[in-house]
């Protein structure tokens, strides 16, 4: 049976009213970016995606390759659902969760064998070597070597992620010196698997099962899990419990630990950063599990950082491109995307971008160096252990 | 296995470039419906053109091989997607075409590329100039200017500020003509009013004005490339009310005499004014609000004076007439529907299926017969769902009309479960029997598209129906443009 076939009534309550792509209002503007950044079809957006899964599941059309490659433009960044003008009346929630829909129809597409190469190779990566970089796994430890750090199971363990393992290590050494200089023992795994997250976005469930079961099972005897990878913590909280039931211990991203200590007096950063900073809302904490407010308090708790917001921002935020897939599928469309963010932090004069996704931070550097741009892009753990002495 | 193209394929691949051609089934597929439960009419191929002279090429192209063409915009019509031709058709994608051409600050002006959704031209006009320009409240977010004026009677004018029409508002278009000849009217730039003539403002023509023979044509004679509209100043200052009435009459009277003074107090800023029944009410606000007939009304207004003078008047005329201020959950949903911040009547309007897929029974009679026609289509409803075997529990709706002192729209939206498709037939078959009933009383949709204009060919004089086939003819003369459309 088709993965899709679960997703049927979603499919047929998508009243195809088309805000999933010209919403644009004084907060909006524009909505999917895969539609702005691709051939621009009806396919290449939320409407003709959910239009094309009923085409299928009432036999009218059939996957293809073809159909394959369209649907990887998408990537996943759910501003289509946010925008979304169907509600459920009792639950209040959007109609149509079209991402959703999509990583069903890549699961679909992946077990009829017709997944476009970049996604079997993310795939066929991480089975050899736990992670999608092509890199050893023996050497997924590399960036903690003179750091000291625990791999045995704490109450607090650190799940550091492939890309602050293996590309964005800075952002992965500033989270275990702030936890160090907060003095809070935390462990991180000998043996820390990918979370799945690029995999059951492209459609490779079978195989994010049994990464999800590892880790979980790694970490047992763990009270909280902490993540600065936004990726990895959407995993765990909304991914991992389809695959090994509700997890047994707590995960939370840093800024949401950070900004806790910051109200109760524990986390005092002194030294000042002088800079207009704007503040990058990842999907995968933002959209997708709602997390706007703590980041930003743990920027306005740094001293001399000046928090300016961006057009579009927070719930409305536009997608820095690399999600569901797509950077590794359309690399140069995933960049084109990221250079809309960079527009978008000029217009309101910042002088640095500020994520709290190793994942987008390296997307958006991409784009800074395409586009020649003097923007300059942090990670939030990295400022916060700036101003912390580090 | 190796896909055979559509014929057209590897010329249009020639115009456009092959990124933006496409003959894919699912690409196709994703064209052949609109938002409504009508069945899909799947087209041969389909174009994103991304300029005048590539428009022009596909259009030769067209006549040289007899292919029909499907212009397409926001995909927001509310009759079913044009029948065209099933399989061979060209679906023309307008809406890489989505530049400001020319903001025109002095003569309150500006020029749009036709396939710039009409949402995205506000946004962006009142961010950067504080100026607005004239919209329908539905559809709002999805349409594009060129189906938003092609589509609709009035390119919205009757639904938003019904008294002025589009006349004021749509100064001019662009068009190119079935037969691949361009052709640009009224006021827009390059046309003979402007260059010729000082001030725009003064409409003096030196020709026939033909800019509304376009307005509402449905893609009869050409595709739509620009529009030209006239700009506003947006309101500074916004405000709402809400009264409520024991009966329908003396929600009508009042409605009547509120209409009256349009003129008067709200010159030239839209308002809106709506008359939602009791039932509607409690949908509305989820059952917040007592189920009573409710006005709601807007005024726009330079300043808070201005404002509470408009609303003082309001007040003294329902009260006059039988009504009073309503309670909170009402005022609130007033409040909603004038301030855009709060997503505004047009985000109301425009995501009218919030609450999931929806069928619009809505047509346009004359001011004196809106009390009739939303009276007896309202029984017309309720039997036909009990003919048909349609429970109460299985849809709900939202009953209202709004319009002027001329004319006016009586609007009953069905929601519905579109996971039930017995019950979606159901009411595709309520839908076209409805406007067969209401057209045979005089009554019409406003929207034309699909299914809503073959109907109203129908009633069209003979001596009508040719004069509309000699300029077809004349402007379209191998008939490629959007076949099945108002009968040709």
């Amino acid at each position: 049976m088709l993965n899709l076939e679960a997703l049927r009534m979603d499919v047929y309550k998508c009243a195809r009213c088309g805000c999933c792509r010209s919403k644009y209002d004084q907060n909006v503007r524009g909505v999917c970016p895969s539609y702005w950044h691709s051939s621009g079809f009806e396919t290449n957006y939320s409407r003709g995606i959910v239009l094309v899964a009923r085409g299928i599941l009432e036999g009218a059309l059939n996957y293809s390759k073809s159909l394959a490659e369209h649907l990887a433009t998408c990537t996943t960044c759910m501003n289509c659902v946010q925008q979304c003008g169907g509600m459920n009346l009792t639950t209040g929630e959007p109609m149509t969760n079209t991402p959703r829909i999509v990583e069903a129809m890549r699961a679909d597409i992946m077990e009829l064998g017709l997944a476009i190469e970049p996604h079997t190779t993310l795939a066929s990566r991480t089975e050899k070597d736990h992670n999608p970089y092509n890199e050893r796994h023996e050497a997924r430890l590399n960036w903690a070597e003179k750091l000291d750090i625990p791999n045995n199971v704490m109450d607090t363990m650190f799940f550091v992620g492939c890309t602050q393992s293996y590309r964005r290590t800075e952002a992965a050494i500033a989270t275990a010196k702030i936890l160090q200089k907060l003095n809070i023992p935390f462990g991180i795994l000998s043996d820390e698997w990918c979370c799945g997250s690029p995999l059951l976005r492209t459609g490779s469930r079978k195989l994010t099962g049994e990464l999800a079961r590892h880790n979980v099972e790694a970490l047992k005897g763990a009270k909280r899990v902490v993540f600065s990878c936004a990726g990895c913590f959407r995993q765990f909280k909304e991914d991992y419990p389809q695959f090994v039931g509700e997890l047994p211990f707590e995960t939370l991203h840093i800024s949401q630990l950070l900004s806790d200590l910051i109200k109760e007096g524990e986390l005092k950063m002194t030294e000042p950063i002088a800079q207009k900073v704007t503040y990058h809302d990842p999907c995968h904490l933002g959209r997708h599990l709602k997390i706007y407010y703590e980041p930003r308090e743990v920027l306005r708790a740094i001293p001399g950082i000046e928090l300016v917001e961006m057009y579009p921002a927070k719930e409305n935020a536009w997608c820095c491109g690399g999600g569901g897939g797509v950077k590794v599928s359309y690399p140069k469309m995933a960049v084109e995307i990221a250079s809309d963010k960079l527009l978008h932090a000029k217009e309101v004069g910042a002088t640095a971008i500020v994520s709290a996704c190793p994942f987008c931070k390296t997307n958006i550097l991409d784009a800074v160096k395409a586009t020649n741009s003097d923007l300059e892009v942090y990670d939030i753990t990295e400022l916060v252990a700036k101003s912390m002495g580090e | 296995m190796v896909r055979t193209h559509h014929p057209l394929y590897h010329e249009l691949a020639c115009i456009v470039g092959p990124k933006y051609v496409s003959d894919e089934d699912f690409v196709c597929y994703a064209y052949s419906r609109d938002s409504t439960p009508y069945p899909p009419s799947v087209q041969g191929i389909v174009v994103r053109p991304v300029s005048l002279e590539e428009v022009v090429s596909i259009v030769q192209l067209a006549n040289q091989t007899r292919t029909p063409i499907i212009p397409s915009g926001g995909r927001a019509s509310m009759f079913g997607a044009s029948p065209g031709l099933p399989g061979k058709g060209i679906v023309v994608d307008m809406t890489r075409m989505n530049k400001i051409v020319e903001v025109d600050l002095e003569n309150m002006h500006v020029t749009v590329e036709a396939g710039l959704g009409k949402a995205e031209l506000n946004a962006r006009l009142l961010r950067n100039y504080g100026l607005e320009i004239h919209n329908a409240q539905m559809p709002y977010y999805a349409v594009t200017v060129g189906g938003h004026t092609s589509g609709m009677a009035h390119g919205g004018g009757s639904l938003y500020d019904p008294a002025h029409g589009p006349g004021p508002y749509i100064l001019g278009v662009k068009v190119v003509l079935g037969n691949g000849k361009v052709v640009e009217t009224g006021n827009g730039p390059g046309t003979i009013s402007t260059t010729r003539i000082s001030s725009p403002y003064t409409h003096t023509r030196v020709a026939p004005e033909v800019t509304n023979l376009f307005v509402g044509s449905a893609g009869l004679f050409g595709i739509l490339v620009e529009v030209t509209y006239l700009m506003f100043r947006s309101p500074k200052v916004r405000a709402s009310e809400a009264y409520v009435f024991d009966s329908f009459e003396d929600a009508w009277k009042t409605y009547r005499e509120m209409s009256k003074i349009d003129g008067a107090l709200y010159i030239q800023a839209p308002s809106f004014k709506v008359l939602a029944s009791p039932e509607c009410m409690s949908a509305l606000t989820f059952g917040m609000a007592p189920k009573v007939w409710t006005i709601f009304t807007g005024v726009y207004a330079l300043d808070e004076e201005e404002a509470d003078l408009k609303i003082k008047k309001a007040n003294e005329m329902v009260e006059r007439c039988g009504g009073k201020i309503g309670e909170s959950a009402a005022r609130e949903m007033a409040g909603v529907m004038i301030n855009p911040e709060k997503g505004g009547l047009r985000d109301m309007g425009a995501t009218a299926g919030t609450m999931g897929m929806w069928v619009l029974f809505e047509v346009c009679p004359p001011a004196t017969e809106i009390p009739e026609c939303f009276h007896t289509s309202r029984e017309w409803l309720n039997k036909r769902f009990k003919e048909l075997g349609v429970s109460e529990d299985e849809v709900s709706r939202t009953e209202f009309l709004l319009g002027d002192v001329t004319g006016g729209v009586t609007s009953f939206i069905i929601y519905y479960d579109s996971t039930n498709l017995e019950l979606e037939k159901k009411l595709y078959q309520m839908h076209r029997e409805y406007y067969e009933w209401a057209a045979k009383r005089g009554w019409f949709p406003d929207v034309n598209h699909g299914l809503a204009t073959k109907l109203m060919a129908r009633y069209w004089t003979p001596e009508f129906y040719d004069f509309m086939r000699t300029l077809k003819d004349a402007l379209d003369p191998n008939h490629i443009m959007n076949p099945g459309i108002y009968n040709f």
